[in-house]
């Protein structure tokens, strides 16, 4: 493994990114929260709550706490996740239930990580147009 | 370069993939880049299954607009995938959109492309009118 303040592999930034998803599904948002910095910037994309710019760590869990607040029976089945020195993109096999009706959807995640293996912004590309059909339900 | 038939590196698919794009943009699309039973998804023309249909869907894409212009930001690969975060600027009647288009491809051992789906924000793609 590297060290603290040493540069990882791209494999190291998989596993990191890959953990993060396994502790979002088991629940442990503060697993979770450790893996972002202070100044994280997580760009939502479309005119839902979940979408636009979450500035800061606490801005960040907050809208991944509500999103798991507003749907049941999440799933994030990770399809595969790719790395180069400046990004992480997991591609994401998903879906959410809400009022009984499921909404599949295919997603992907584009991560900054700095050395240390910690994300500094994310990108988010789903369909949310669908998103926003399972909140007007 | 790997020789036909052998297995290209992520970085060969990368620089294939960048190349692909570009000329994509002038609507310039080689047929020898897909497999015969390719696939293509994408947000601005469907479905669309077969070689043949899916390079003359590629070369229409640029004529549907008065600009049409992909600029790669980033594209990774690995052993299953090529994706290629792409940053998309498109005028057609007059008025410009800039969006994020994310293009995720499968290739087979000869770099060739076997499934492509390629997506575009839903809200930006809603002011993207085809002339």
């Amino acid at each position: 493994m590297a060290e603290a303040g040493t540069k990882l592999s791209l494999d190291q930034k998989i596993q990191t990114i890959r953990d993060g998803f396994e502790a979002f599904k088991r629940g442990d948002l503060k697993a979770v929260a450790e893996l972002f910095t202070d100044d994280a910037v997580w760009h939502g994309r479309g005119s839902t709550k979940f979408g636009g710019d979450f500035k800061g760590k606490d801005a960040v869990m907050g809208n991944m706490a509500q999103f798991a607040q507003t749907f049941q029976d999440i799933r994030l089945d990770i399809h595969d996740i790719l790395a180069n020195d400046k990004h992480v993109v997991a591609l994401v096999n998903s879906s959410v239930k809400r009022d009984g009706k499921t909404y599949p959807d295919q997603q992907t995640f584009v991560f900054h990580l700095n050395d240390r293996g910690k994300t500094t912004e994310t990108w988010v590309a789903s369909d949310t147009e669908q998103l926003k059909k399972s909140l007007e339900s | 370069m790997a020789d036909a038939g052998t297995k290209l590196t992520p970085q060969q698919k990368i620089e294939m993939a960048r190349k692909a794009i570009e000329g994509t943009s002038r609507g310039e699309v080689n047929p020898e880049g897909f497999s015969g039973n390719a696939v293509m998804r994408g947000s601005l023309m469907g479905e669309i299954r077969g070689r043949d249909a899916v390079v003359a869907a590629l070369k229409k894409v640029p004529a549907m607009f008065e600009e049409f212009r992909q600029e790669p930001h980033a594209i990774l690969a690995d052993n299953e995938h090529v994706v290629a975060l792409i940053n998309l600027k498109v005028k057609s009647r007059g008025k410009t959109v800039e969006a994020q288009q994310v293009m995720v491809v499968h290739t087979n051992d000869e770099g060739q492309v076997t499934e492509l789906w390629a997506m575009i924000e839903p809200e930006a793609l809603k002011q993207i009118q085809p002339r």
